[in-house]
């Protein structure tokens, strides 16, 4: 017998699922070197961009881990932006300014090949396992059994930069590594 | 009928109770305002003051414990989940080494309603919302994953079951009775102590602690990697203990030692398939002591000169004169013919002169002190195994092996057991509809005993074994001080619990369930428990619950025979056993539990909570009071309620206070009961003073106590006690701490084992350095 409206209950669940997943981006980023050429000229803040819509509290818990832990990329105190898909030609001169995070809602207007071309510096994120076995992207996050899981590409070990430490490699009990990320057939 | 109910509830709450007047004002004081309070748009972009305060703790998590945090939580389980209708309090290993425990049961005066108090040899009692002073019997203690309640005596010793802090990821103080999952002896509350994967202790690390009065802890933990999935650790303790004063400023002869080692496993078997082993083993030796002043005793009421005596102190013809201390009666006071005294032969005179140190209070006057002493050794070894996963249908489930062997010697007292313990339990939950989690498990354990007594050497002279079986009297010189009944050695328990965890509406959360158990102590039980919680908007939760709790007799209460001291009778110009049974008849505690609580959280930096319990227990097993009594133990209507206040505030950045609040009654067949303080109170300050230098500041208070006894009945007085401490960390991963203790007077009491112990000792001011190399 359900007595509580299954949205409601979902929503509640999937704020939860939210806050997991901002922690385990901020841990990720303080794992992550960049290269010198690969962080914004000196005086302005390294930029972790959310694109698309959150109805579950993910930019606001992220924002307040930020503030709290004094998230820095290079030793630079970092700066969060969420833009909504409203105006594409804002979000792409953004990207094309060089950002360090790039984090793909389900609904983003852009996937992960055009922010990799526009910003070559980010590390992508997304969700679901194919975000990173199919679509190329860095990491992503999937909410299966109770529990909410990374699974890495193993590009983001591998290149000089932006590059995550090898000590979350030895975890690989805890994350799933995908080896190689394999093309779509579109 | 409905107007009848209320009118039973209303009196049964807050009339009778009148602490419940004073929550319930102060409720409704604070409460109004906060209801009232802006809601907070927690469907859109905005954080409430309790997600915010959730993710504070989140960034704390390392990887592998964000990838094993369970998103829809089983109530109960989950405890730091802010909507469990529970009284929670979780003790990180910090709150261990900021302060300079040595032990984590010191960590627990400062958890509300938890009352933890020193005895001789170390012993730390920690008890909880009771209206018994010795109730570690009374709630259920798990460490490690293993149940440390020993059957024999129905009680674990936490100084002995500890672990290293390095390997401690947190203990869970679960406050009442959580009778659906954790069942028969959670009555007062749950100790759950959760020690870390070998993976997240990699590398090494080390605690010293030094005390200046002698008092030396050292442990060493090294943990390494197998394979890419499979992680270790290894470790040792070795705490030696300096001799402690008595209250009198004797010697208090409990120096000792003890050493520990214990290893666990770790090895990722697929993907959410996990498998532990852990284990561990111990040795303790230490002195105590047995209290034999009222042990030898004379039977007035059989003397000529009873009538006398009865005239003399202003008492009715026939009235009954209970046995005094031969010392006593032979002192002069008594017009007791010379003749009427046992011969010196007939009971070893000169070996209980050998154990006379000085005199000791004895209504109006005084008696000889004896007292013997004896070796306590704690002997334990024991393995644990666990293979847990999560089914693709979500179904998270755990199977739990523990196989354990201790050795108990009380030397002081001639009695030994050795206990083996083989259990095995299957726990599991899974959703099965939009907003239910049920949770479930079964469990058999079996236990294997051999007792032995000895006769301790000033008893072994010939007595009347039993005198109620006159005129077939039997006599022995092997009387022991405690016999046990050989025909119980083996015992069984089969367990089933069932939960339903309920999101009822956005906002209110229930659980639902009970426990089923059969065992050879007391047959079979179900214990029913509901619990719910209300959170009406981001900031509040209200919560309430019933449970009917069960307390299993422990064997000492049922299957031994205490026997206390023997009786010079001149009308039978024998000495006689003085014996008292215990009960075969006693049967469970049933415990109506009922709570309320209140946990507010304006902002994401400050916590109050507020409990309150009234507890309503049916053949409460007690001490027996009177000599008169046939048995040691009997089973009474008692009844206990109070309530608790809690505040964990982060004033800034930089300090943090927390504190708490705790007022408990309990009554036994009308009767007041003072072994547990009324009142206890702590206020604990961290102020980080730079990033790596610390201030910490602990004051504890609790009210004076009443240690009943025979004949010399203690009270200790209330303590205030101030704990200053600074500590330094040169590197990142190194510690090292000045600590005073007890700075505000040289010494107070906390507690003794009546009956054993002759006095208490003394908890003095002391000053300790501590060394902490972390992983």
């Amino acid at each position: 017998m359900s007595i509580m409206s299954p949205q409601v209950f979902a929503q509640d669940l999937e704020r939860r699922e939210a806050r997991v997943q901002a922690t385990y981006l901020t841990h990720l980023i303080n794992f992550t070197r960049w290269r010198q050429d690969h962080l914004p000229s000196k005086g302005i803040a390294p930029e972790i961009l959310v694109i698309g819509s959150d109805r579950n509290g993910f930019v606001a818990s992220l924002k307040y881990l930020i503030s709290q832990s004094n998230l820095e990329i290079g030793g630079v105190a970092s700066k969060l932006t969420h833009l909504k898909n409203a105006s594409s030609g804002n979000l792409l001169a953004k990207l094309k300014k060089g950002m360090q995070v790039v984090f793909l809602m389900p609904d983003s207007s852009l996937d992960v090949t055009t922010v990799r071309e526009l910003s070559p510096s980010a590390v992508i994120f997304g969700f679901g396992r194919e975000f990173v076995t199919k679509m190329g992207g860095d990491v992503s996050f999937v909410s299966s059994r109770n529990r909410v899981k990374l699974v890495l590409s193993v590009e983001y070990f591998r290149r000089t930069s932006p590059k995550l430490s090898a000590k979350i490699a030895n975890l690989k009990s805890v994350v799933e590594i995908i080896r190689k990320p394999r093309k779509t057939s579109e | 009928m409905l107007s009848n109910l209320g009118k039973y509830l209303f009196k049964r709450f807050f009339i009778r109770l009148n602490i419940y007047i004073v929550l319930l004002v102060f409720i409704t004081i604070l409460a109004v305002p906060c209801l009232q309070a802006e809601k907070v748009d927690s469907n859109l972009s905005g954080l409430t003051p309790f997600e915010k305060a959730e993710l504070k703790k989140l960034i704390e998590l390392d990887f592998r414990s964000l990838s094993n945090l369970s998103i829809q939580g089983v109530l109960g389980y989950d405890q730091e989940y802010w909507a469990n209708p529970a009284s929670v309090h979780v003790i990180r290993p910090e709150d261990i080494t900021l302060f300079g425990y040595a032990n984590t049961v010191e960590a627990l005066r400062g958890v509300p309603g938890m009352h933890v108090s020193r005895g001789l040899s170390y012993d730390n009692f920690a008890a909880m919302r009771n209206f018994s002073g010795f109730s570690p019997q009374k709630f259920l203690g798990k460490i490690g994953g293993r149940e440390v309640s020993q059957l024999m005596l129905g009680s674990a010793n936490y100084s002995v079951d500890d672990y290293p802090i390095a390997v401690i990821d947190r203990i869970e103080v679960v406050r009442g009775p959580g009778a659906s999952i954790w069942g028969t002896n959670a009555v007062n509350g749950v100790i759950n102590l959760v020690t870390k994967h070998s993976g997240d202790t990699q590398g090494d690390s080390v605690r010293l602690l030094a005390q200046d009065d002698g008092t030396f802890m050292g442990d060493y933990v090294h943990g390494g990697q197998v394979s890419e999935d499979s992680f270790y650790r290894v470790w040792i303790r070795d705490q030696e203990y300096a001799e402690g004063s008595l209250d009198s400023g004797r010697a208090a002869r409990d120096d000792g030692y003890l050493r520990k080692i214990g290893f666990r496993f770790d090895k990722e078997l697929g993907s959410d398939l996990n498998f532990y082993v852990a284990g561990g083993g111990a040795i303790r030796r230490l002195e105590h002591t047995l209290d034999l002043s009222n042990r030898l005793l004379f039977d007035l009421d059989g003397s000529t000169a009873a009538p006398a005596i009865r005239l003399g102190q202003g008492l009715p013809a026939g009235y009954y004169l209970p046995p005094v201390p031969l010392s006593f009666a032979s002192s002069g006071l008594f017009p007791i013919p010379i003749g009427e005294f046992p011969p010196d032969a007939s009971y070893s005179k000169a070996s209980w002169d050998s154990i006379s140190n000085g005199s000791v209070p004895y209504p109006n006057g005084s008696t000889t002190r004896l007292e013997r002493y004896g070796i306590m050794t704690n002997d334990s070894g024991h393995i644990v195994s666990k293979l847990e996963g999560i089914t693709d249908f979500d179904l998270e489930w755990g199977l739990t092996t523990t196989v354990e062997q201790t050795d108990i010697n009380m030397g002081h007292l001639g009695f030994e057991w050795k206990q083996n313990l083989y259990d095995l339990s299957l726990e599991a939950n899974r959703p099965w509809a939009s907003g239910h989690r049920l949770s479930f498990g079964l469990g058999f354990r079996r236990t294997d005993l051999k007792v032995n007594s000895k006769v301790l050497e000033p008893f072994a002279f010939n007595s009347i074994e039993d005198l109620s079986v006159f005129p077939a009297l039997t006599f022995s010189d092997s009387i022991p001080v405690l016999d046990y009944d050989q025909g119980f050695r083996s015992f069984d328990q089969f367990t089933a619990y069932l939960q339903d965890s309920i999101n009822l509406t956005e906002n209110i959360v229930l659980s639902l369930g009970s426990k089923f158990e059969k065992n050879d102590l007391t047959g079979s039980g179900i214990q029913p428990g509901l619990r719910g919680s209300w959170n009406p908007n981001g900031s509040n939760v209200f919560w309430l619950g019933y449970s009917k709790a069960h307390r299993q007799p422990s064997l000492r209460e049922r299957y031994t025979t205490l026997n206390a001291g023997r009786v010079w009778s001149p009308s039978l110009n024998r000495w006689v056993n003085l014996g008292f049974e215990g009960d075969e008849s006693l049967d469970r505690e049933e415990i109506d539990a009922y709570e309320i609580g209140w946990r507010n959280r304006p902002n994401e930096n400050f916590l109050l909570e507020l409990s309150s319990y009234y507890y309503d227990s049916k053949d409460a097993v007690l001490a027996a009071t009177s000599l008169t009594s046939v048995n040691a133990y009997e089973a009474k209507d008692a009844k206990s309620y109070g309530g608790e206040l809690s505040i964990d505030w982060e004033v800034s950045q930089f300090w943090r206070l927390r504190g708490g609040y705790s007022l408990a009654r309990g009554e036994v067949e009308g009767e007041r009961n003072f072994d547990f303080p009324e009142q206890t109170a702590s206020l604990r300050s961290i102020f980080n003073y730079s990033d790596n230098l610390t201030f910490t500041q602990s004051l504890f208070y609790a009210d004076e106590t009443q240690i009943p006894s025979d004949y010399n009945p203690i009270t200790i007085p209330s303590h205030l006690r101030l704990d200053l401490g600074l500590v330094w960390r040169p590197r990142e991963d190194w510690e090292i701490g000045l600590f005073g203790r007890d700075l505000l007077e040289p010494y107070h009491l906390e507690t003794m084992y009546p009956g054993v112990d002759v006095e208490p000792a003394r908890v003095e001011r002391t000053f300790l350095l501590t060394l902490y190399k972390k992983f």
